[in-house]
């Protein structure tokens, strides 16, 4: 039985044997949220819920668009941009992020994508059209308080690294807190759960093997959360060395060494998320430092 | 060092996480920070209004090992000192007692409870428990425990598993403990159904016990959670409280003969039922239980507790308690006896010769007892946990030995590192 179609604007509720699925796809990606068994009206609500959230958080905080927040702040030329209390806390996140991560993680590198094209090709930038540009990254560049931000001219946000897990842990809480059931939210590989369907009962996650990889690799999650940072698709080739898309914010190099994916098991998927992405930004340390902090993790190289 | 520094990382990551999703849920992070050791500390003041006094200091310590793994010892000091009752009922003449010992006499005046002035004890009591998971939904406890007066040893051993069943909303536990306790005062035991005048004395005795409790923890909703428990303990031996005197009254001139030790059967059941339920409201929490219990000696006592935490603020809170206790009386229980014509030596080897029991001890008589407290507990800095408690018991029973007025007051101080 099909609810409704499949597409950018609207979510396709299936029933399955231990519930309903609903399918829709957004943030670039396919999105999937179980729901254990309940009426096909509060399947329906609660799907609503799920999609509304995911879109409201694709339109606010998404910077391909020219009319939310991020466009506002990335085209103010050096002036004061007013900020809700929703955007207060993503960069309150990224402020602590950037901290913690040496100043590793950094929300303002996403400029530097105008010079570093991943392509897949051979195309490197020149090491003065990095200079140009390094002036423009730098978290600690940036004024903000509770109820603005102020940006150099010519700096840009990105939360593309934390939007996609914030969306998955904000679509878990809105549905845990209308009914509660257990869900398993998964945003394009970035899953959240509250728990299991029945007792002893864990979800089976399939992790997809890179391209030319024999390995492939089925985690358990009981509740919690998985999210999974990589380059498997964006990188660059040039004279037999592979450059990542992930950016040092202090030298505008790519990372050297990275793995090509991380994927970390964590209570919450925006720590699942971060924890993957800084462990990524140690490059050839990335196990050494999930290893040290306990955390179950699993890495293709 | 290096270790250390990831270690951090990672708790300032998943402390980020936590406020960015408006949440302080402690499934999202708090497990993931907790801190390994766990020290609290204690001192209680008791006094009871014209009887005994106590001063008692604890000490427990814990320490979170990998996997789950939770070590715990707790060691407590207590001493007691003051008058107590000796069990002989309140005469209109003045009386006159042997201590214990047989070495001391002490008089009370008509119309007084007959307290013993001499009482003093010290206990120490040690306890040692682990706690680990014995699979993802299976976890196992088990310990031991000591404890040590002048005239009386405890050890005893328990275990018990819980398993979570239902996505973890409900849990079922069961477990058991044994203790043997050696009864072993300075002078021996006094022999049973002798009188006081006569002050022959036994060797130590013993007692047996065995506890078998069920429990069922459910999850109502986010805010509720209940608990049941059923108890059954089942101890033999020696029972007595080798103490206790009850009165022997003279039919013809309702004063004192001499008095009987206490005789206790030697073999108890009990069966208790425990229901309590915390919700948490918006800020503050309630906590309400109900405790019965069920004897063979034909106590049945009822215990309804109250407690409301009101959270002033983040870092404190004022908890005030009700308590409500009460208990109907042993089979055997007696606040004095009558010579029936006989002298005491007769009515003793009557009692013995039908193995009569019989006991004045109040707290196997009648009795309703309230407790009223005020706690206020504080955060001083990160970890450290300061509470006091002051609570005032009022208790009353079959006759005016039963009545006491006591008051409870605590100091606690508790650090996590």
């Amino acid at each position: 039985m099909t609810i409704s179609k499949e597409s950018e604007n609207s979510f396709e509720l299936i029933p399955y044997d231990l519930g309903w699925k609903c399918c829709f796809r957004a943030m670039a990606s396919p999105c999937e949220i179980l729901i254990a068994a309940c009426s096909l009206a509060d399947a329906q609500t609660l799907a609503t819920i799920a999609f509304d959230e995911v879109k409201r958080i694709e339109k606010k905080f998404s910077r391909y668009r020219d009319d939310n927040i991020v466009f506002k702040i990335n085209n103010s030329h050096g002036t004061c941009v007013e900020i809700d209390e929703e955007v207060h806390r993503l960069l309150t996140f990224s402020d602590q992020c950037y901290h913690a991560s040496g100043g590793l993680f950094d929300i303002t590198s996403g400029v530097l994508r105008q010079v570093w094209i991943f392509d897949g090709s051979d195309r490197l930038p020149t090491t003065a059209e990095i200079e140009k540009y390094l002036p423009l990254v730098g978290w600690d560049k940036v004024k903000w308080n509770g109820q603005s931000i102020r940006l150099k001219d010519g700096m840009e946000l990105d939360f593309g690294g934390i939007g996609k897990e914030y969306a998955a842990d904000r679509v878990l809480l809105l549905l845990s807190e209308k009914k509660s059931l257990p869900y398993l939210v998964n945003l394009g590989g970035d899953i959240a759960t509250n728990g299991a369907l029945f007792s002893d009962h864990e979800w089976v996650i399939g992790i997809e093997a890179i391209a030319g990889s024999q390995m492939s690799k089925v985690l358990h999650l009981k509740d919690g959360a998985i999210a999974t940072s990589g380059d498997s698709r964006r990188y660059l080739l040039c004279e037999g060395i592979r450059y990542s898309h992930i950016l040092n914010p202090k030298t505008g190099w790519p990372i050297e060494h990275t793995p090509h994916s991380i994927t970390v098991m964590a209570p919450s998927c925006v720590q699942a998320g971060m924890l993957s992405s800084l462990a990524l930004l140690q490059g050839a340390k990335s196990e050494e430092f999930l290893d040290a902090m306990d955390v179950t993790f699993w890495s293709q190289r | 060092m290096q270790l250390d520094k990831k270690s951090n990382v990672y708790n300032l990551i998943a402390l980020a996480s936590c406020s960015l999703l408006g949440v302080a849920n402690p499934a999202l992070a708090a497990d993931d920070i907790t801190e390994d050791w766990k020290v609290d500390t204690a001192v209680l003041y008791y006094n009871e209004t014209d009887r005994v006094s106590a001063v008692e200091s604890a000490v427990s310590i814990s320490k979170e090992f990998s996997g789950d793994k939770i070590l715990s010892g707790k060691l407590t000091i207590d001493s007691l000192s003051g008058s107590s009752h000796n069990g002989a009922s309140i005469n209109e003449n003045a009386q006159t007692f042997t201590s214990p010992s047989g070495e001391e006499q002490y008089v009370v005046e008509a119309g007084d409870v007959p307290l013993d002035p001499n009482f003093e004890d010290d206990r120490t009591s040690f306890n040692v428990q682990m706690s680990q998971p014995l699979s993802r939904l299976v976890n196992v406890e088990y310990g031991a425990a000591y404890s040590t007066e002048l005239d009386y040893t405890s050890m005893s051993l328990n275990a018990s598993l819980t398993r979570d069943f239902n996505q973890r909303n409900t849990t079922l536990s069961a477990g058991i403990a044994v203790a043997q306790d050696e009864i072993n005062p300075h002078d021996g035991l006094p022999e049973l159904y002798s009188l006081m005048s006569d002050n022959t004395k036994t060797s130590a005795d013993t007692k047996n016990t065995v506890d078998l409790l069920l429990g069922l923890t459910q999850v109502i909703n986010r805010n509720t959670i209940m608990q049941f428990n059923y108890g059954i303990g089942s101890s033999t031996g020696y029972q007595n409280d080798p103490y206790k005197i009850v009165s022997i009254i003279s039919d013809a001139t309702g004063a004192p003969l001499d008095y009987l030790f206490e005789s206790r059967p030697d073999s108890r059941i009990k069966h208790s039922l425990y229901w309590q339920t915390k919700h948490h409201l918006e800020r503050d929490m309630v906590d309400v239980s109900v405790r019965l219990m069920s004897d063979d000696w034909g106590i049945n006592s009822q215990t309804l507790d109250l407690r409301y935490r009101w959270n002033l603020s983040e870092t404190q809170y004022l908890e005030p308690h009700v308590r409500y206790y009460n208990q109907s009386a042993a089979d055997f229980y007696q606040y004095e006896v009558s010579n029936e014509g006989l002298s005491a030596v007769q009515l003793a080897a009557q009692y013995q010769r039908d193995g009569t029991d019989v006991s004045a001890d109040y707290r196997l008589g009648e009795l309703n007892a309230t407790t009223v407290g005020l706690k206020w507990g504080a955060s001083l800095f990160k970890n450290h946990q300061l509470t006091t408690r002051l609570e005032l018991y009022q208790q009353s029973g079959n006759s005016d030995v039963a009545d006491l007025d006591a008051m409870i007051f605590q100091v606690g101080y508790g650090l996590k590192f």
